[in-house]
């Protein structure tokens, strides 16, 4: 390996010159990284340990750990992690092998495929406030085109309250899939573009059926690019709250609250009827803990997933 | 190098994670309550002049909330900036999302407008930190005279300060349909809690076959559902406001129980029409358009031009006073002042300022206009006097302020938010729970009488409360 001090001085200046304009390029985005993701996350750390209500309310109080000691006790801080595990769970249940079978369907060049992906594409790029309103037209009990549906095929007598206690978790989740599935797909038309055409046909050559090259070429061959699409739905299906905003606030009585809306309640109200009394400093104490929670989730996944990496 | 790049991508992905969860606000360094270091008088005699060099135009900036009234607002403020003589230009924003929270930020950038709309939690957060002007130095006696009955000690005038001075009010009301009432043999509208809840009773019973029932709340929002209704019905009922009883100098949930209980019953299903849970404000309101809900209550300075324009109705709808347990009303019903301006005290165009809200925002004919046109129910003497009111509020007085709606105090949450950090549910969130079956009602008021006291003197014992209690505090006359 060669060090800068073996070069020549002409070739040293072409380096700097290289690395310079590497680095100009990286500049604006490392810029924003620092703007937008590493000061938001050193504010709240500071904040955890104050009491604060916000600007204009009064001086931030030094409380040490009082923050986090209330948040152990919240018993609906931990109802909304609870919720939060049933939401992720679902959507990463539901979403997955979905976005899987439609990728494998779609990547087939054929015709009316690309006018296809990009319908299901569509909610990816749509405002979650505006979903959220459309599916609370669909799915509200009295008027929603789901029941008036459902009824008049017969498959119920009574109409479902879709966004009750009962079912608004469920409610969320088809939401979530909806919003999300285009956007996984994509992702997996990628990966299945990238396997080799030479192993599949190989596999062919030897007397394998669709569902054997599925499963022991195509799907070990998506290892990698899986590992990165379970990563991404973990980490957004653990902050996902726009949609719950817009649904639900949360509700009826918390049913549906999920750790990232708990929290982000603290700083700003939910909806324009509400007025809070900002907490900023249990807020960030929520919102801490909430990371820490997806973190130790992230990590968990990421030894777990090795295998995947191994496998290509 | 392997490790170090798994370190690494642990690391990003743990900030990516924490990132993403963390509420990225951005707002606010330590900020010191001073108060402000000159009165209002002070600075207005540097004012207009200092600002704008000859020439050009004073440019006052007003911030409002208020969107319903949009139309109307900027007719006259284009009306004042084609014809005013003093060179000044009034530049009229409209921010309805987050209102508060973008004050919060215009004053930590330090590039506040000179005029604010009021909003109550704005008004609170910010009052104590010396950045409202006081008005009184610029009223003149005609000023005072006109608006001398909507100068409320410990509303807008503190300490002998006037801070705004609020022209227009709301206030919380039933409003039922009468011709589902009619179809339902029901006569009147009820007067008591026991014959509103027979009635979304009676009315469910013979009428929801028809996809009609008796009673609806929007309760998607908790506070947005219960602070415009069953609130309101504790003030009338117990003379309480948010659950403060001034008198004793705490809190005391304990006796809503039987309007708990009531609402329990209201919001089943004998009552209560489908998805109430999950319902909003805005779909509740075109389904009462509809026809298909009998009775709900909401803020009375909004839902007649919901009817009237918003959400066309062909039946007519009806408004009463809210029912309480027996009929028993032992407190006034607070009204919400509406249609105050704030001063910004660290306005540089302050004279300028107090010129353009008299010819806009305080002018009697602008505000007759107003007010006739049902943007909002004034409250102002001279103009109530001389305004022909619009016909729905001829057909329905109780949609007015009335001798039985009077302006209480600040609660100690309410006068210092920073004062009264209540941990767990805050008391609309648990009386939902208790109103949906979740929670036993008995001792989840008792719950919340303890947390609110607790909260409340906690406040007092580290100093940022102080102690709230009226000896010779008249719920009536509050």
């Amino acid at each position: 390996m060669s060090t800068m001090s073996n070069l020549t001085p002409e070739k040293k200046k072409r380096v700097i010159k290289d690395n310079l304009r590497s680095y100009s390029l990286l500049l604006p985005n490392l810029v924003l990284f620092i703007a937008f993701s590493l000061y938001p996350v050193f504010w709240t750390l500071k904040y955890v340990f104050y009491r604060y209500g916000g600007y204009g309310a009064s001086v931030p109080k030094f409380v040490g750990l009082e923050n986090l000691i209330r948040v152990f006790s919240d018993d609906i801080y931990w109802k909304a992690v609870r919720n939060t595990f049933v939401y992720a769970g679902a959507k990463i249940l539901f979403i997955i092998p979905l976005a899987f079978f439609l990728a494998l369907f779609l990547s087939r060049s054929r015709k009316g495929n690309g006018l296809l992906q990009s319908i299901i594409f569509v909610p990816t790029i749509m405002s979650s406030a505006v979903m959220g309103l459309v599916f609370y037209l669909l799915f509200n009990v009295y008027s929603g085109q789901i029941n008036q549906y459902l009824l008049n095929w017969g498959i119920i007598s009574q109409p479902i309250n879709w966004l009750g206690k009962e079912h608004a978790m469920k409610t969320l989740v088809i939401t979530a899939v909806w919003g999300g599935v285009g956007n996984y797909m994509v992702y997996f038309i990628a990966g299945i573009q990238q396997i080799s055409q030479d192993a599949l046909e190989s596999a062919r050559i030897d007397g394998a059926n669709r569902i054997q090259t599925l499963w022991y070429i195509t799907i070990p061959m998506l290892g990698p690019i899986l590992k990165i699409i379970l990563m991404l739905s973990i980490t957004s299906a653990f902050s996902d709250m726009s949609n719950v905003m817009v649904l639900t606030e949360g509700g009826p009585t918390n049913a549906t609250m999920v750790m990232a809306l708990y929290g982000y309640q603290f700083f700003f109200p939910i909806s324009a009827g509400m007025t809070i009394t900002p907490q900023y400093g249990y807020g960030a104490a929520v919102s801490t803990i909430s990371a820490v929670i997806a973190g130790i989730i992230t990590i968990l996944y990421l030894k777990a997933s090795k295998k995947l990496d191994d496998i290509y | 190098m392997r490790k170090t790049n798994k370190a690494m991508a642990l690391a990003m992905a743990a900030l990516m994670t924490a990132s993403a969860l963390t509420g990225c606000g951005g707002v606010a360094e330590e900020t010191t309550a001073a108060p402000a270091q000159e009165t209002a008088g002070e600075v207005a005699g540097e004012t207009a002049a200092e600002a704008a060099p000859s020439g050009e135009k004073t440019v006052v900036k007003v911030w409002t909330k208020d969107r319903h009234d949009a139309s109307f607002m900027q007719e006259k403020v284009d009306a004042y900036n084609a014809s005013n003589q003093d060179n000044i230009e009034v530049q009229y924003e409209i921010y309805s999302d987050n209102y508060p929270q973008a004050v919060d930020m215009v004053f930590q950038n330090g590039d506040a407008p000179d005029i604010f709309v009021f909003h109550e939690q704005v008004f609170n957060n910010h009052v104590n930190a010396g950045r409202f002007a006081d008005l009184t130095p610029f009223m003149d006696e005609e000023f005072k005279k006109t608006f001398e009955s909507n100068m409320i000690d410990g509303f807008n005038v503190l300490d002998g300060k006037c801070y705004f001075v609020p022209t227009a009010a709301t206030v919380c009301r039933l409003f039922y349909n009468k011709d589902i009432f009619a179809k339902a043999g029901i006569e009147k509208a009820p007067e008591t809690l026991e014959e509103m809840v027979e009635d979304a009773k009676t009315i469910t019973a013979q009428l929801s076959g028809e996809g009609i029932y008796g009673f609806a709340a929007n309760m998607k929002g908790a506070q947005s559902a219960l602070s415009r209704s069953l609130m309101k019905q504790g003030e009338r009922e117990l003379g309480l406001k948010f659950g403060y009883d001034f008198k004793a100098g705490q809190y005391d949930f304990t006796g809503y129980e039987s309007l708990v209980t009531a609402w329990k019953t209201l919001m089943s299903p004998e009552c209560a029409f489908p998805g109430c849970e999950s319902l909003d404000i805005d779909p509740l309101r075109t389904q009462f358009a509809a026809g298909k809900i009998g009775m709900y209550m909401s803020f009375t300075h909004a839902e007649p031009g919901v009817y009237a324009n918003q959400f066309p109705m062909e039946q007519e709808w009806g408004c009463a006073q809210m029912p309480v347990t027996g009929g028993k009303v032992v407190g006034a019903e607070h009204y919400q002042p509406l249609n105050g301006y704030l001063f910004n005290a660290e306005s540089k165009n302050l004279e300028a300022a107090w010129k353009v809200y008299t010819a806009i925002f305080a002018n009697v004919e602008n505000l007759k206009e107003y007010y006739e046109a049902g943007f909002g129910i004034s409250t102002v003497p001279a103009v109530i006097e001389s305004a022909q009111p619009a016909q729905y509020y001829l057909d329905n007085p109780a949609l007015l302020i009335s001798d039985t709606d009077a302006v209480y105090p600040y609660t100690p949450e309410e006068a210092n938010v920073d004062a009264v950090i209540v941990e767990g549910q805050n008391m609309y969130e648990t009386m939902a729970e208790m109103i949906l079956g979740d929670k036993d009602i008995k001792s989840g008021l008792q719950d919340l009488t303890d947390r609110y006291n607790k909260a409340y003197q906690a406040g007092i014992a580290e100093g940022s409360g102080t102690e709230v209690k009226i000896a010779d505090f008249d719920p009536m006359n509050p």
